[in-house]
């Protein structure tokens, strides 16, 4: 009644194709892939310098902000070590005050 | 004629077979192997280095930070010159030319290593000579901005026995764990061109960074006691000094300077003996500065007070000795606040025999002598007390004013706390807060160990030290107008079994502002030679830095 072959042979077809099609893709993808090393090879080395440069800089920056550095380069401004101290008035003694205020 | 295609059909199976044979054994049998030497081929292993956590200061400025350098390497096979490579070596570096042409006369070797820790400058004047066979890894050194700052205080990192970095003293060898992190590594296959196979195989375990310190250290503070303690070393011709600014409140030391001192970026060209930190594992008999705690003790049993009249009318003896006053003057009928001002000898024998023998060993060992105070620095060590009975009368007496009992500087002035902050031994830190790789933060929380004196207690002694300072022997030094509690000591050094007349040790403890101390600090001169009392050294030292600290803490002559 139904012609079985017929319909079976477009379907063999079909999934023949399908086959193939995937095989190109998974070929294609595996080939890109094989060269994106590079690229990540690439990306790690530029991460590796930046890295450096932050190093370099944070070393820098640290030597420039250390205060002998800082203290040195006030001397040759000539701002002053240490302001003069100066009292003008009689401090309350810490039992005095205690009592005073509990 | 079908014989003969029969033995050609023989003959060919014959071949199939051992080819089947052959296939089976590479295919099935060796598998394992083979696939482990394609998978050896193709699969790299890159160890991650972890980086070593930073030491901060405070205000979160660097003391110890990493930069990049450099290890030095030589592939044998490679060199071209060999004499040139071995001269311009020998030279850049400053090794021997003998070790580095032993190396290289062992031909089976293919990588030998030259240098470690190499700085960045110098590898860029070495590639300049374009050597072939000369390489060069990537390797990471401390470096410290502010040079021998703290050194004592930090320590250093050297090689342990496996050649791999480890602290050593302070800070770097007790957090050494902490500091050192976790490496990690890499494994994925890789092409001939050394290009990582993303399709194939590849683990990364990351690297875990070491924790960052913030410490207690305020580096102003350090830099004008570095400066001063320098610069009284050299006036009063010491052959060693040392300086301690703790924060009574927290414990928390704020500066720890010692003489002499080391740069930890260059240690191995310092004297060993100068890593270790005499604040924490030298030991020294304190002298008068005792007299305040030992008078604290009796006053907070309630077995004498400020006021009480003392007959200060000659020598004592005890078991046998003579005790006098360190200047030979005795002036009558005084108070006990001016035993402080006198810094009477004979006055502290009186206040300790108010005192039951028991309850003074309590004392002394409940301000923690004799024991590790548990500050967080390696290396930490403590004399030890005699056993109670092996105190004899004259023993008790001696202590009272601080001879004939040994302690560590740090110990002196964790006991000297309990009086600034109003009666509580705190645990001195050096460690305010740890920094976790993820940017968490574990804050050191002060500890109180023991309170040992009431707050009434606390500010009668106080003030008693307001009364040393404004009528004793640095009246002259005190800038005028500033309320500061302090007390001078000057020992005499114990060498095989007897004193030594002439060598002392100098010292001077203070705290200001009185009611609510800022800060507390500790000087000790080690043999001074312009004088040997510590009015006359220590307590200038402690007063010039005083001078500088007061504006910086913002401290007025009214508080």
């Amino acid at each position: 009644m139904f012609n079985t072959e017929s319909k079976t042979l477009p379907v063999n077809i079909f999934l023949f194709l399908f086959l193939l099609i995937l095989s190109a893709v998974q070929v294609a993808m595996l080939n890109k892939f094989s060269i994106i090393g590079a690229k990540l090879n690439s990306a790690d080395q530029q991460i590796e310098k930046v890295e450096g440069e932050n190093g370099l800089y944070s070393e820098k920056i640290a030597s420039a902000s250390s205060i002998a550095s800082i203290s040195q380069k006030a001397q040759n401004i000539g701002l002053s070590q240490t302001p003069a101290l100066l009292s003008l008035d009689t401090p309350l003694p810490v039992a005095y005050d205690l009592r005073l205020n509990p | 004629m079908e014989k003969r295609l029969g033995f050609v059909l023989i003959f060919f199976l014959g071949i199939f077979l051992l080819i089947l044979v052959k296939l089976f054994y590479w295919q099935v049998l060796s598998s394992d192997s083979l696939g482990g030497l394609a998978e050896k081929q193709r699969l790299s292993t890159i160890p991650i280095k972890a980086a070593r956590g930073r030491i901060l200061a405070s205000d979160g400025s660097s003391l110890v930070i990493n930069k990049r350098a450099y290890g030095v390497y030589l592939e044998p096979k490679k060199i071209d010159d060999k004499d040139k490579i071995i001269s311009v070596l020998s030279k850049e570096l400053e090794l021997p030319s003998s070790s580095i042409s032993a190396n290289l006369s062992n031909s089976s070797l293919f990588w030998i290593p030259v240098a470690h820790k190499v700085d960045e400058e110098k590898v860029e004047d070495l590639k300049k000579f374009n050597l072939k066979g000369l390489t060069f890894m990537d390797e990471q050194k401390r470096f410290y901005p502010e040079s021998s700052m703290a050194a004592h205080l930090l320590g250093f990192v050297g090689k342990n026995a496996k050649g791999e970095d480890q602290g050593y003293f302070g800070v770097e060898g007790y957090y050494d764990e902490q500091l050192s992190g976790r490496d990690g590594v890499l494994m994925q296959d890789q092409d001939a061109l050394g290009n990582p196979i993303l399709s194939g195989n590849r683990q990364n375990i990351p690297a875990e960074d070491g924790r960052d310190l913030i410490l207690y250290i305020d580096k102003t503070i350090q830099y004008i006691v570095e400066s001063k303690l320098k610069e009284g070393i050299e006036k009063y011709g010491a052959k060693g000094g040392s300086v301690i600014v703790m924060d009574p409140s927290t414990g928390g030391i704020l500066a720890l300077a010692a003489y002499p001192a080391y740069d930890p970026g260059i240690f191995s060209k310092f004297p060993s003996e100068y890593y270790k930190n005499p604040t924490i594992a030298s030991f020294y008999e304190p002298g008068s500065t005792f007299k305040v705690l030992v008078m604290a003790a009796a006053i907070n049993e309630g077995k004498v007070t400020a006021g009480k009249k003392f007959n200060e009318d000659g020598p004592v003896e005890i078991g046998g000795y003579t005790i006098n006053t360190w200047n030979q003057k005795y002036h009558g009928e005084i108070t006990l606040s001016q035993v402080l001002e006198y810094s009477s000898n004979v006055g502290m024998v009186f206040v300790e025999k108010q005192l039951d023998k028991n309850v003074f060993l309590r004392y002394i060992k409940d301000l923690g002598f004799g024991n590790l105070t548990g500050a967080d620095l390696q290396e930490e060590s403590t004399p030890q007390l005699r056993p109670a009975n092996k105190w004899y009368e004259i023993d008790y007496a001696t202590a009272s004013f601080g001879q004939g009992i040994a302690t560590t500087p740090l110990q002196m002035i964790a006991a000297v706390s309990a009086i600034a902050n109003g009666g509580k031994l705190m645990e001195p830190h050096v460690v305010k807060s740890i920094k976790l790789a993820d940017g968490k933060m574990i804050n050191t929380a002060p500890k109180v160990k023991k309170i040992i004196y009431s707050k009434e207690t606390a500010s009668v002694l106080k003030e008693m030290m307001v009364s040393a300072v404004d009528k004793g022997e640095t009246r002259f030094l005190k800038p005028a107008g500033f309320r500061i509690a302090g007390k001078t000591g000057t020992a005499q050094i114990p060498i095989s079994g007897h004193y030594d007349t002439e060598k002392t040790i100098a010292s001077f403890v203070g705290f200001a502002p009185v009611d609510k101390p800022k800060f507390l600090m500790l000087v000790t001169i080690r043999e001074p030679t312009a004088s040997p009392w510590g009015s006359e050294t220590a307590a200038p030292i402690f007063f010039s830095v005083a001078r500088e600290i007061f504006p910086y803490l913002k401290i007025s002559a009214t508080d």
